[in-house]
Parts: structure tokens; sequence; C-alpha cells
């Protein structure tokens, strides 16, 4: 008989697929460095997934990491749809399409915008199965890509940038990815990637080039009654100074660092409901040149199982 | 006495145009990358994020005098993250060597660099580059 995925295979999932989703306008301007593809449980042939992400602004680290609260709202509604295909026991493919729509209210100017953000593709490679095995953890090596296809902060139209979904950059994002559970229905996911992305021009025409940006992800929690998941973790970004001409840009290293709590439902066998709730730490020296946010998403994901 | 406070009191009134009034205090003078211009740029209200206006007095930095009839573009990007602003400000000759710049847009929180581009017709080139923490 094979076994059903439980809540929490779906929860270190959703973990992996949606913590690292950033605000339109953060990934738009800056590049994501989202890291980590969806992945689907051993038993899982394919699943299709539909998260809603409510996003407001909270204020922003400066360029000296202190952190500054906001004085205007900007308010975002993003809906990721998303995909995964299993082509072998130990290689599955995923692909993302974004749509955002922006709200941005200053003290004396308001501006919306709306549109597609920039896709995503995913591949993954289980090398020690997920939930590890032998006493050792699961572990998978995976490859991310964004495509340009939201609109850049070139191509906005509107007054206050509300219009802009994307950032314009093709980005590579290798990273590795370790799962462990315990039969007490614990479990820990901690992932690290590289986001890696093509050099091109700034406004003035200058050559300009975005270092490497890490991810690090860690996540953890219980599973209750066999049907309910729930995780607390952290996620902490960084990346040198931009280059321009070749020379990094004073004082223009970036970093952040997030708090997550995560909620997977298990409805039936294939199908999940999604919370996720995500937050910039508002404390100086936590991130630098960065805004901060606070977040707030729910989901459905249905799957297909291999003994459907 | 009595007649020197009413005349007091006429000219303040009279010194009251209404409507928009200009800067009294101009910036401090700083000297262009060419040190051909000296410019005096200041924020008509405290800098947001959003649409700005700038007000700049620009003169020769050898004969002190205004430039009236320079050429300025004015370039906003996001130095840390690559990107410039959603809008083109628009330049303003008030003459006399001022100038206002509005739609400066800062589109979201951090530092922003507005770079001022001069350039007049008796071959004067400098340009400025200011640096704004917006929250």
């Amino acid at each position: 008989m094979h076994a059903c995925p439980t809540p929490w295979l779906v929860l270190a999932g959703v973990v992996l697929a949606l913590v690292p989703a950033r605000s339109a306008q953060a990934s738009a301007c800056c590049g994501s460095s989202y890291g980590l593809g969806a992945r689907l449980a051993s038993a899982e042939d394919g699943a299709a997934t539909v998260m809603i992400r409510n996003s407001a602004a909270t204020g922003s680290w400066d360029a000296d990491a202190g952190f500054r609260r906001a004085r205007s709202l900007r308010h975002e509604l993003r809906m990721d749809v998303a995909g995964q295909l299993r082509l072998n026991r130990y290689f599955q493919v995923g692909a993302t399409a974004p749509f955002v729509s922006s709200t941005r209210i200053g003290l004396k100017d308001a501006d919306h915008g709306f549109g597609v953000g920039d896709a995503g593709v995913s591949g993954r490679l289980d090398v020690i199965p997920v939930g590890g095995e032998r006493g050792l953890p699961g572990v998978a090596f995976t490859l991310g890509m964004t495509l340009p296809t939201g609109r850049t902060p070139q191509d906005s139209t509107s007054r206050m940038g509300a219009d802009i979904t994307g950032a314009g950059l093709w980005e590579v994002r290798p990273g590795v990815t370790l799962e462990r559970s315990w039969l007490n229905g614990w479990f820990v996911v901690a992932s690290g990637a590289l986001a890696l992305r093509l050099p091109g021009t700034d406004a003035r025409g200058r050559w300009q080039q975005y270092q490497p940006r890490l991810n690090l992800t860690v996540a953890g929690g219980p599973t209750l009654r066999r049907s309910l998941a729930l995780a607390v973790g952290v996620t902490h970004e960084r990346e040198a100074a931009l280059l321009i001409d070749h020379v990094p840009v004073p004082r223009g290293e970036r970093a952040r660092t997030s708090a997550l709590a995560i909620a997977a439902w298990e409805l039936s066998e294939h199908w999940t409901v999604m919370a996720t709730s995500q937050a910039e730490v508002p404390i100086s020296r936590l991130g630098r040149n960065e805004e901060t946010l606070v977040s707030f998403s729910v989901g459905i994901r249905r799957v297909w199982l291999d003994y459907d | 006495m009595r007649a020197l406070r009413c005349v007091l009191l006429v000219m303040c009134v009279a010194c009251d145009g209404g409507g928009e009034t200009p800067p009294t205090e101009d910036a401090p003078g700083i000297l262009g990358t060419e040190g051909t211009v000296l410019f005096s740029v200041r924020e008509v209200a405290p800098t947001q994020q959003g649409s700005n206006t700038f007000n700049a007095l620009l003169k020769s930095a050898r004969e002190s005098a205004p430039l009236t009839d320079a050429d300025i573009t004015v370039e906003v990007t996001m130095p840390a993250h690559g990107h410039s602003s959603s809008t083109i400000p628009v330049v303003r000759n008030l003459g006399e060597g001022r100038y206002d710049v509005d739609q400066v847009v800062f589109t979201m929180p951090g530092t922003w660099e507005v770079v001022w581009h001069v350039v007049t017709t008796s071959g004067i080139h400098d340009h400025q580059t200011y640096s704004y923490e917006i929250e």
C-alpha cells in the first residue's frame, strides 16, 4: 500500500516554495533570490498550487543598517500559480507564474498598478529521499531560474512605480536543501541558495552587475493529529554591493532577515490548504538597503498521487 | 509714533503677496564636479516617497553670475538597487538663474541619488549629485 503524504511533507514543500516569494517591488527593482523550487513528496506525481499573498510595507533598512519606519503606505496583492511535475523517482520540475496588483499612497500622491510578474522555473534532484534515511537528512540539489516577464522600473509609466512587477533580470539559483523528520511528527528543513544574475546596463547606460545573493532558510515544527503541520522559521538574505562600471556602489551592500510562520492542513489525500505569514524583523542591523514588509498568504494545493 | 506704526503696518501688509512664496533662503552653494557651476539646490518640502519638487539657483563659478540659459537634465536613480525612477523630472526656468524641478519621484524607501547635468550656450558643462534618504 502506498503511503499517503503526511502534512509535514506538504508543509516543508510549502516552506521551500513560498518563503522566499517577495513582493513585486522588492523583487522587481532588485532581483529576487527565491532560491528554492517547490517540491513534491515521494508519493506525489504532480501538484498545482494557487497562493494569494497580501503584503504591506512597514519601513526599510537604510544604507547604515538602521531601521526606519514607513511614512507612506504601500500595499500589494499577489497571486502565484505554480505547478510541479515528477519526471522520475529522483528528479522533478516546476514552474510559477505571478500576478501582481500594487497600491502606493504617499503624503500627497496615490497610485495603483497591476500586471504579470517575473515567472520562474525550477528543478530538483533528490540525492537522499525527502525525510531522510539511515540517520541522514533528505538531501536535494535545486536549480531555480527567474525569467524577466514582468514590467521593470525602466518600463514603468506609473507616477509612483505602482505598476512595477519585475526586475528585468535573468537569474539562476543553484542551491541545496536538507530535510529531516522524526517519528513523533517533528520536522526540520534547511536550505541555502545563491542567486546569480547576468550583467546589464543601468538607466544611464553604464555597465552594471548585481552580485550573487545568498539565501539561507531554516524552519521546523510539529505535525498534529496527522493532518495539520505547523512551522516557524527564519530566512536571511545578503549580497555585496552592486557593481557599476566595475566599481562597487558605496554603502551598497544589501541584506534582510525575515521571520516565518506556516500552517498546512490536509483536507484529503489530494487537497491541502495552506497559510503563511512572513515579516521582516524591524530591528536595526538585521538588514541593509531593503524595504521591510509584513505579508499574509493563503492558498490551496491539489496533488496527483502515483496510485491515482 | 502712531503714524510710524501705521506706516510699518501698511508695509507689512503690502509685503505679504499671498499665494506661492518663493524660497527666501538659498541652500549653500556646492561647486560642481567640473568646477564651473555653483549649485544651490533645496527641496521645496521635506523629501518623501512619491513626487518631490526641488528649487535650484545656478551660478557661474568664475563670475558668480546667475546662469539664465542653462539646459538642465535631472537623473534620479537608486544606486544600491540599480534602477531609476519611474518618471522623468520636469524642469522649469524661473529666470535669474533659478530653476524648479518637479516630478522627482522616489518610488520606494532607501537611498536615492539625484544628478543635475547643466549645459549652457556659452559652453559651460558641469554636474552635481545629491543623495537623499527616503523613509
